[in-house]
């Protein structure tokens, strides 16, 4: 009969001089496992005389106990070990360049679109769509904006081919819109008053394409008719408008200006974000000595942002429901790629649609 | 526009030294000053040009070592006179001259010094126009007048130094393209009286009538709605005095002469232009206005031979044009230095045919950018009383009695006269504006104004009479000069919330998804160059050509996006960076039948679809450092559009293109349709030959979808749809395939034949070569069943498998692999 005190004492030493997870593993095999001595003592104890078993039984049970515990304390002590040495072996150089997963960025047009959305559907003006070839009575006569004014003209106008007979005196012939201002009479046509309504859009105009024109562009119309508006909720409405675009403590001025289609009409300037009115280099810049004023206002102060006016009676005349005496409104509207220039500070128009990446992607902010 | 100050000043007699306050207060008031210039001497008259003096020449002689200077002592005032070294030749002794003395500073900034010349001193230098920015005139030093006195300041006597405002006069105020009209703004802007010009006409001495000299005959009366005209004798013409040369040069004409130069300054003081002809020189003395004869010919006074269209109104003297009307005269009826016998004409013309002919004939003067603005029919006369005085006083002529006034038959267009009523100021600007201020701006506008029961009964001014013809007119005149008054409301908006349309956050969803996957967003021209759509197949009546193109690369609308962003691709490749992934949500056009209308019932003049452009050329992600990109291939961009429309919530499959367009890959094409819906738009590899016509030779995949048809085939709010809460059961099959059967095909078949325990069908491989048989391919499907209410016993789960393969077996003849 084996003498358990001596498997015991064997077992224990095995475990204990196990170096790694593998060899403890082969003394558990050795010395717990299905053939080990104490294994099969115990497996056999049926065979033993009656009064040995007890003694025998319990000696083993405890023996294999002991054992165990220590197997398992060994096991998590070596395993901890090898865990720590494996991880310091996987040890990167957290320096070296990270892979190059693919990455997108909004154009910073559609980014200066949606803030001027988001900036007017906060104040309740739905967002509109509107066609951009339209016919010269969209464009031109329901907008108060008589035959032989200036932009009324195929040398300011794009006019369709086989659409161009009697051009810039024929309703009925077509052109691309040249200002958002057209989707103003669709939305009347579509609603009736209370009316607050918004639309971005492209516009084009016969213009050459220089760092400050281009032939196409984007505009946002705002359109406001109800009852009792004013001049006043014109001004409150964009001061409001620019402060969130451009600064809160920024201040407005209305300008008195032309449009066919308000009257009175305005021009909005809003105080220069980046001198705050002084006219003055940034520090920067005057460090630089490279200028001598402010280069986003070019030492104005002010920055001309926006054209705005009362909606003129002769246009709101032009569709049922529309009273002007009883209705009376305001619209304006903004370049947004010149907002976009403005706010990013890049000098030319061109570069909005040449699309080089390395431009649109120095764009990579959420408004 | 360009306003001297200084002559502003004299119209309007109260304005303060310093131009900045009138400069603030006109830009508000709708007359913008884009830009002020300092001109001539700084400060001169404002405390400074002190060097600047009147000088008389007490004598003169050689220079010891050049020919052509002279040795000049000038008497400047100082008791003593000052040796001046000089190299004009053009004054005789006791001759009064312009001095500058040492210190004082040029207009273009130079600071004059004591100095040597040929080593004599110079203590000083004499002055000529040019010099002064009085005039071009360089020929010789300026001769004063003899009874200016020795050593006065010269700014007593000339304007040395000016402020120039250039104002954007607006279309609507041909009346502020006058200096007149200038000032009545700035008079009510800033609440100053003006000067009094009276009298505005002058008595005419010479004997006989006008009708002496000149006959004229209107013929064209809807063109040229009046046509004054008057006589003078005994001109003399000669030079201008200063003052005049220099507020000329300020406003950016140049001084002629004296007869010219006076019919210059009243257009630029009422915007009136007139035209002053040698009597001499008008065959027939007959002035005939008329319609050109078409093709007729024309010599203007720049030189140059220009042919006249039968639209067109010339000015005409017995025998052929004398003047494009409006725009510019021929050379051979010009005032010259032998003019002694005058006719001047003040007449009004149609503002929009000056405009055709001007723009027709490229000719652009100062007279045609007023008229064609639409001048009214009373300034004329005004003009012509201002000018009859000034070549009364200044060119000694003596005026003929009479005046020619030719007038079409419905008579002058009257004044509009209405009522203003009192609400409508309120209702318009949002504030009262108490009587006391109606009256004052309206009557410093020169509106005749009586108060009314209830409103204001005005009678506008001719200079504004076809900008102000309504109520509401009136109400911008009283507002514009109010501005700062007016508060800042916010409109009690009642409309009860605003939310971006389905189509509106559809778009934001598919760019926000599109850069998130890693597509840089561009933005290319609506106009592309002429033949592109018909290079994409679609035949000419369906697009929308410019009639008028600016560029040649710029006449027509586009059908798709992808040409232009293969610019986008070959641009970026030439700058060194050849991964190129890139979308844009942008119109295309097409050419809509008559009678077209939309969605909402409006017409449409084009048929407008907002597309999803995707395109990609070498690897999504850049496959630097330590791990290669994803290859942008068309199973890439496909999985791209797959992503899109996951995030949208639509499932889409793709299909075979038979007879695909010749611009993509024959064998990689496929349209994007959503399961068991329409036609999204396609995706494909582009045709390397099309690709490198414009400029790329990687090989490029596009794919556009059609944002209306993606939001037709998506649920806005998807229904919440339970899930199994039992494990599933996974089988893999392989099947071995002709090449010529669809793998879609293969993916629905095993769908449908799966019944309701197949969960899902994936491809995990395809597999071509030994020991499969040439024309065949292996393909390893993924079979995923699950039951809702239990665990699936693998009893049932063979069975379904069964009827899987029997299906496909059936269908394709496939064989089931190992």
């Amino acid at each position: 009969m084996p003498d358990i005190e001596q498997l015991t004492r064997d077992a224990r030493s095995d475990l204990e001089a196990a170096a790694t997870v593998a060899e403890l593993e082969a003394a558990k095999v050795a010395h717990l496992g299905r053939s080990a001595p104490l294994v099969l003592l115990l497996r056999d104890i049926r065979e033993l005389p009656p009064e040995d078993r007890g003694r025998v039984g319990k000696a083993g049970n405890v023996a294999r106990k002991e054992l165990e515990a220590l197997a398992a304390s060994r096991h998590d002590a070596l395993a901890a070990v090898e865990l720590d040495d494996r991880l310091r072996a996987d040890a990167i150089d957290v320096t070296l360049p990270a892979r190059s997963m693919p990455r997108g960025t909004l154009h910073p047009l559609t980014q200066t679109r949606r803030l001027l959305e988001d900036i007017f559907l906060g104040m309740g003006y739905d967002v509109v769509d509107a066609p951009e070839v339209e016919s010269e009575w969209y464009g031109f006569t329901a907008l108060n904006t008589p035959v032989g004014h200036p932009a009324r003209n195929p040398s300011d106008t794009f006019y369709v081919a086989g659409h161009d007979a009697d051009a810039g005196a024929n309703d009925d012939a077509l052109i691309l819109r040249t200002q958002t201002s057209t989707a103003q009479l669709r939305a009347m046509q579509l609603r009736k008053p209370p009316l607050y309504v918004v639309h971005p859009g492209r516009v084009y105009r016969r213009d050459d394409i220089d760092a400050t024109h281009s032939d196409m562009f984007h505009q946002m119309e705002a359109l406001a008719i109800d009852e009792g508006l004013t001049l006043a909720h014109l001004k409150g409405t964009i001061e409001s408008f620019l402060h969130r675009l451009f600064g809160e403590e920024l201040d407005v001025r209305l300008r008195t200006h032309f449009f066919p289609f308000t009257e009175p009409s305005v021009e909005a300037d809003v105080q220069c974000f980046s001198c705050r009115g002084t006219g003055d280099p940034s520090a920067e810049d005057a460090a630089s000595g490279a200028f001598d004023r402010c280069r986003v206002c070019r030492g104005e102060g002010w920055i001309e942002i926006m054209g705005a006016g009362m909606v003129d009676p002769n246009v709101l005349g032009v569709v049922d429901g529309y009273d002007p005496e009883r209705y009376s409104g305001f619209a304006f509207g903004i370049g947004i790629d010149r907002v976009a220039m403005l706010r990013h500070g890049f000098p030319d128009l061109r570069m909005l649609f040449q699309n080089d990446l390395r431009f649109v992607r120095q764009f990579a902010g959420r408004p | 526009m360009r306003v001297p100050y200084s002559w502003l000043r004299a119209l309007v007699p109260g304005l303060p030294d310093d131009p900045s306050e009138v400069v603030d207060r006109l830009s508000v008031s709708g007359t913008y000053v884009e830009a002020v210039h300092e001109v001539g001497v700084a400060g001169a008259g404002n405390g400074g040009g002190e060097a600047f003096r009147v000088g008389r020449v007490l004598e003169f002689g050689p220079h010891p070592d050049a020919d052509k200077l002279r040795l000049v002592q000038v008497d400047v005032g100082e008791g003593q006179p000052r040796q001046i070294v000089c190299g004009a030749s053009n004054f005789a002794q006791g001759d009064t001259v312009a001095v500058v003395l040492p210190g004082g500073r040029m207009p273009d900034g130079m600071e004059i010094k004591e100095a040597k010349l040929r080593g004599v001193a110079s203590r000083g230098m004499m002055l000529s126009e040019r010099e002064l920015g009085l005039s071009t005139d360089h020929a010789g030093i300026m001769i004063l007048p003899a009874e200016w006195t020795p050593g006065a300041p010269l700014h007593e006597h000339v304007p040395l130094g000016d402020h120039v405002l250039e104002l954007e006069v607006t279309g609507n105020r041909p009346d502020c393209l006058g200096m007149l009209g200038v000032a009545t703004e700035v008079g009510a802007a800033m609440g100053l009286d003006l000067f009094d010009m009276s009298p505005t006409d002058v008595e005419a001495t010479a004997g006989g009538d006008v009708r002496d000299h000149v006959t004229v005959s209107l013929e064209a009366p809807d063109l040229c709605p009046r046509y004054m005209a008057r006589a003078f004798v005994d001109v003399r013409v000669g030079t201008s005095p200063l003052w005049l040369k220099a507020w000329l040069a300020r406003a950016g004409m140049r001084s002629i002469n004296n007869v010219v130069d006076v019919t210059n300054y009243v257009m630029l003081l009422t915007g009136q232009p007139l035209h002053a002809f040698d009597a001499d020189q008008v065959g027939g003395s007959r002035i005939v206005v008329r319609r050109a004869e078409q093709g007729e010919p024309v010599t203007t006074f720049d030189g140059a031979e220009r042919t006249l269209t039968s639209d067109m109104l010339v000015i005409a003297d017995a025998e052929r044009p004398a003047v494009i009307a409006g725009v510019m005269g021929a050379a051979d009826v010009e005032v010259t230095a032998e003019t002694t016998r005058l006719v001047l004409e003040a007449a009004c013309f149609d503002g929009h045919s000056i405009q055709g002919t001007s723009r027709a004939l490229g000719l652009r003067s100062e007279s045609s950018s007023r008229f064609e603005k639409g001048l009214d029919p009373y300034s004329p006369e005004v003009a012509l009383g201002f000018a009859s005085r000034m070549l009364v006083e200044l060119c000694g002529a003596a005026m003929v009695p009479g005046t020619i006034d030719e007038q079409a038959p419905d008579g002058l267009a009257p004044l509009p006269t209405f009522t203003v009523p009192d609400a409508l100021a309120p209702r318009i600007l949002g504030i009262d504006v108490p009587e006391a201020g109606v009256r004052d701006t309206l009557e410093r506008l020169a509106f005749t104004v009586e108060r009314g029961a209830d409103g204001w009964d005005v009678t506008v001014p001719h200079t504004r009479m076809f900008d102000v013809t309504r109520p509401i007119d009136v109400v911008e005149e009283l507002g514009r000069f109010r501005l700062a008054d007016i508060p800042s409301v916010l409109p009690p908006i009642v409309t009860g919330g605003a939310l971006l349309t389905r189509i509106q956050r559809l778009r934001r969803l598919l760019e926000d998804t599109a850069a998130g996957l890693g597509l840089t967003e561009v933005v290319t021209y609506g106009l592309v160059a002429p033949g592109t759509g018909e290079s994409l197949g679609n035949h000419e009546e369906t697009l929308v050509r410019l009639a008028n193109p600016m560029t040649v690369d710029h006449a027509e609308l586009r059908t798709g996006l992808f040409p232009a962003h293969l610019e986008v691709a070959r641009r970026n490749i030439a700058a060194g960076a050849p991964d190129v992934a890139v979308f844009e949500v942008g119109r295309t056009y097409y050419a809509a039948e008559p009678g077209t209308t939309g969605d909402d019932g409006l017409p449409r003049f084009s048929n407008e679809r907002d597309v999803l452009g995707v395109l990609a050329t070498g690897s999504l992600g850049s496959g630097r450092w330590d791990l290669d990109g994803i290859p942008a291939d068309f199973p890439a961009i496909a999985g791209l559009v797959h992503s899109l429309l996951a995030a949208t919530g639509v499932e889409a499959q793709l299909e075979p293109i038979p007879n695909a367009p010749d611009w993509v890959h024959p064998g990689q094409a496929a349209t994007v349709r959503a399961v068991g819906g329409g036609v999204l738009g396609w995706v494909a590899t582009l045709h390397p030959r099309y690709a490198a016509g414009l400029g790329v030779e990687a090989d490029a995949v596009a794919a556009h979808l059609d944002l209306h048809a993606i939001d037709a085939a998506r649920t806005l709010v998807p229904r919440f749809a339970p899930f199994s809460e039992f494990p599933p059961i996974v089988e893999d099959i392989a099947l071995v395939l002709s090449d010529g059967v669809a793998g879609g095909e293969v993916l629905r078949a095993a769908r449908a034949a799966g019944g309701a325990l197949l969960e899902s069908v994936e491809v995990f491989d395809r597999y071509v070569g030994a020991p499969i048989p040439d024309g065949h391919h292996s393909l390893a499907l993924r079979l995923v069943f699950r039951a809702a209410d239990r665990t699936l016993t693998d009893a049932e789960t063979a069975e379904v498998r069964g009827e899987v393969v029997e299906q496909l077996v059936g269908e394709f003849g496939a064989e089931l692999r190992g």
